[in-house]
């Protein structure tokens, strides 16, 4: 292998000097998908950042009967696996954030006294534990009765899953249009040189010995394309991120030093594999024996 | 994996024990249905020159194809060396070739090389040691006579001169038998002749040669083995024979060519 790497590298190189255009085609289709690969993965971390984070605002309410026992409510609410805090509500901060919500269409001073109990909100370690959570509650004496977003919740998680379907889905294909989309550009380049593979063959190279230096070519083109693109998706998400949190503080937006060291990488290597996989399986279609 | 390493096993009986070219009930059928050859029975003897000759259609070129397994016997056996072809497996074929030389009409020298840079090319590819390669070429480059045009490109170098490239690179390999698919096809009549000779003293160092052509003038003054190709078929075997696609004018008689080379020895 050692004494032939010489020989691929200078055949990777005379190929890339004598067909330029065709390098900056395959190089430039690697870029493009890459681009298109690299803002679609960031898209699909941040809709699951947001399904989460929505998930996390689920909580089970319970509400207490007037004569219930705070503390011992409380003791029992954490003794429930999946709670992570329970946090008292009196009914007085209750009326005060009904009162907040209905910006001023009710007013306290026209209740002759408070309706509302006092509750404890407690928040789970996650969604699936909601129900569970919800039924012990109900067990425990001096609670009332229990609230949780049953509903929103059930539509939380379906949108996650959906959300995770469709991402790996779309994923797929776009890997899959860019081995194809790779492999055509190179394969006028090794239609190209069709007549030199058959001088290889006829003069008894070995196949993998006609492959690597072609598959060299598109590892190569396909590390330039990805390099760029990961460059820029990477270059831009950086940029925009910290200005979108400044303005849409209520999304959970992915930090950038949280996705990039695992996408561009991930980028990189993707553009690598589809050029030389693509390289692959052009320079197949002109081996016969 | 990477198919440079697990180098199959396969040399050629050169030993001159069993015949280097052993064709036996040979069928030859394309995949559009056309059968290119019928029940082909030949043998070739270690050192022989043999002219195959026929029209257009004949089956010689399929039947060179069969040698350097390019194309798989539909039924009968193609053997050389004693190597079975039809049962070779695919990562074999390569080592079949650098032991069994190709020529061909048009030449097939890679455009960008230098006429060294292309016979180099067939050592490289072997994985020859890479001091070995520059002796090795010039070697055979005087062979054929173009140690002086050892630099030119193809473009630069005429036609039998690229022929001449094409056979150097054949012979770089020490091959044991040498194919020629109308090696002189497009060729003038002093470069044919040029080639001729260079393929007799190819046979002569010990290669078997074939050479499939059309050059009744060349095949008539060289007196060798002569098979004639009739759609398909074998029909005719001559020792020192002419060239006669009908058969008649066998090889134990010696007709006079038309226009000979008669200043030419060989």
């Amino acid at each position: 292998m050692m004494g032939y790497s010489g020989y691929f590298f200078r055949e990777v190189l005379t190929n890339i000097r004598r067909s330029p255009l065709m390098s900056v085609a395959s190089v430039t289709t690697v870029l493009v998908l890459t681009l298109i690969l690299g803002y679609f993965t960031a898209l699909m971390m941040n809709l699951e950042a947001l399904a989460h984070s929505l998930l996390r605002e689920v909580q089970v309410v319970a509400y207490l009967d007037d004569d219930a026992n705070r503390v011992s409510v409380a003791q029992q609410l954490d003794r429930i696996p999946g709670v992570e805090e329970a946090h008292f509500v009196s009914k007085e901060t209750a009326l005060k954030k009904l009162v907040e919500r209905m910006q001023g269409r009710i007013k306290v001073d026209d209740l002759t006294r408070n309706p509302l109990p006092d509750s404890y909100e407690v928040a789970v370690d996650s969604a699936d534990s909601l129900e569970l959570v919800a039924k012990r509650a109900q067990r425990i004496a001096g609670v009332s009765y229990v609230k949780y977003g049953e509903e929103i919740a059930q539509r939380m998680l379906r949108f996650n899953s959906l959300v995770r379907t469709v991402g790996v889905v779309i994923l797929g294909l776009l890997f899959l249009s860019t081995v194809l989309i790779v492999s055509n550009t190179i394969r006028l380049t090794v239609f190209a040189r069709r007549k030199e593979i058959e001088i290889m063959q006829m003069v008894g190279a070995a196949e993998w010995f006609i492959r690597w230096p072609f598959i060299m070519e598109g590892v190569l083109q396909g590390l330039v394309g990805s390099i760029v693109a990961a460059t820029l998706v990477g270059g831009s998400y950086s940029l925009v991120v910290p200005k979108l949190m400044q303005t849409i503080t209520f999304l959970p937006i992915v930090q950038a030093e949280d996705l990039l060291p695992m996408l561009i990488p991930a980028l990189i290597f993707n553009g690598a594999f589809v050029g030389g996989l693509g390289s692959l399986l052009s320079v197949n279609k002109f081996l016969k024996v | 994996m990477f198919g440079l390493f697990n180098r199959p096993e396969l040399e050629l009986d050169t030993s001159g024990n069993v015949p280097m070219v052993d064709i036996c009930e040979l069928d030859l059928v394309y995949e559009n249905g056309h059968q290119a050859l019928h029940q082909v029975n030949l043998q070739i003897q270690k050192g022989e020159f043999v002219f195959l000759v026929g029209t257009t259609g004949s089956g010689k070129s399929s039947l060179l194809k069969l040698l350097y397994r390019e194309l798989r016997p539909s039924s009968g056996n193609v053997l050389v060396g004693g190597l079975d072809l039809g049962d070779l497996a695919r990562n074999e074929v390569p080592y079949l070739r650098r032991s069994v030389g190709v020529i061909f009409q048009d030449f097939r020298l890679l455009g960008n090389k230098t006429a060294a840079e292309n016979v180099a090319y067939a050592l490289e590819i072997t994985g020859t040691a890479k001091r070995k390669i520059p002796s090795r070429v010039a070697q055979v480059l005087e062979l054929v006579g173009l140690s002086d045009k050892a630099k030119r490109l193809p473009s630069q170098l005429s036609g039998g001169e690229q022929q001449r490239v094409a056979i150097a690179r054949s012979l770089v390999n020490q091959p044991s038998l040498l194919l020629a698919d109308e090696p002189t096809g497009n060729l003038d009549p002093d470069s044919t002749w040029d080639i001729m000779q260079i393929l007799s003293r190819v046979q002569n160092a010990g290669t078997t040669v074939v050479v499939a052509t059309h050059n009744q003038q060349v095949v008539d003054l060289m007196r060798k083995r002569v098979l004639v190709m009739k759609r398909g078929h074998l029909v005719h075997d001559l020792a020192r024979g002419a060239y006669r696609l009908d058969g008649r004018g066998s090889g134990l008689h010696v007709d006079q060519p038309s226009t000979p080379f008669s200043a030419v020895e060989l």
